[in-house]
């Protein structure tokens, strides 16, 4: 027993510091961390725009699948009027011909910007490479 | 044992020994650590938009600048209202620091199509990259 109490009076001549201010501080710190972490988790796609207005001029191109979105929001293919839902399969049979087609999809300034990602998403659904898709305005 | 310890120690008030800390700091300095590391303070628009509904939405990067288009057309960024002209001078100062920063858009869906087209087009001439302009979906 001596002995023992010798050791602690050594251990003791050094004494520890009190370390729970400091725990109470770090604790103050992660809660704030936790607190403002914000895990913002977005969906979306890239939108890929034409380089200048003069690329549009290539629309013309037997192999580039142009859809036209209205002012009114319908959706206009080859002069018809397509629902939404008929949008994957005209792409897919596009790509069937030619499967480097681009899709340029021009939207007139006063539709319902919904529909242009719809649209996006309909092609992308029928199997068209993000990159391939590009955006206008009419 | 107890009482030896007692004797010999100046802090210590209680019977029971004080337990170690130093494991539970490690932990929490971790804890903490890891949330300082991915704390993205990041601004949120501040207000809530209606997205176009998509199934083939990619997720998005997680720290980008947030730009919004509301059913009004106006354009939001970090709470306040900047409208299309001021988007370049949001996001210029932004590019300086990391000039490989993306932007993700959230668009109303009711919003027209012409003014998220201009906000596209605001940031691409602030200089940020073709394939970072992205748009948010549901």
């Amino acid at each position: 027993m001596p002995l023992g109490k010798d050791r602690f009076e050594i251990d003791d001549s050094d004494p520890e510091p009190d370390l729970s201010p400091m725990i109470d501080c770090v604790f103050i710190l992660l809660i704030f961390f936790i607190v403002t972490a914000t895990f913002v988790e977005e969906d979306g796609f890239v939108v890929n725009r034409p380089e200048d207005s003069e690329n549009s001029a290539q629309a013309n191109d037997d192999q580039t699948l142009v859809l036209v979105i209205r002012k009114d929001s319908q959706i206009v293919h080859d002069g018809r009027v397509v629902p939404l839902s008929a949008v994957p399969g005209i792409v897919e049979s596009q790509l069937q011909r030619e499967d480097r087609s681009p899709i340029i999809i021009q939207s007139h300034p006063q539709s319902r910007n919904g529909v242009t990602y719809e649209v996006q998403n309909a092609c992308l659904e029928g199997g068209a490479k993000p990159t391939k898709i590009t955006l206008t305005d009419s | 044992m107890s009482l030896v310890r007692r004797s010999g120690s100046s802090f210590s008030e209680d019977d029971e020994p004080k337990p170690d800390l130093s494991p539970m700091i490690d932990c929490v300095f971790i804890l903490l650590i890891f949330f300082i590391v991915t704390t993205v303070f990041q601004k949120p628009p501040g207000v809530e938009v209606t997205r176009a509904r998509a199934s083939k939405g990619a997720r998005l990067e997680k720290n980008s600048i947030l730009l919004a288009v509301t059913a009004e057309n106006k354009v939001f960024y970090g709470g306040q209202e900047v409208g299309v002209g001021g988007v370049q001078n949001v996001v210029r100062p932004m590019l300086l620091e990391d000039e490989e920063l993306p932007v993700i858009i959230q668009a109303d869906t009711n919003a027209f199509r012409g003014i998220v087209s201009d906000v596209e087009k605001q940031c691409l001439l602030a200089g940020v990259k073709k394939n970072k302009l992205t748009a948010a979906t549901q």
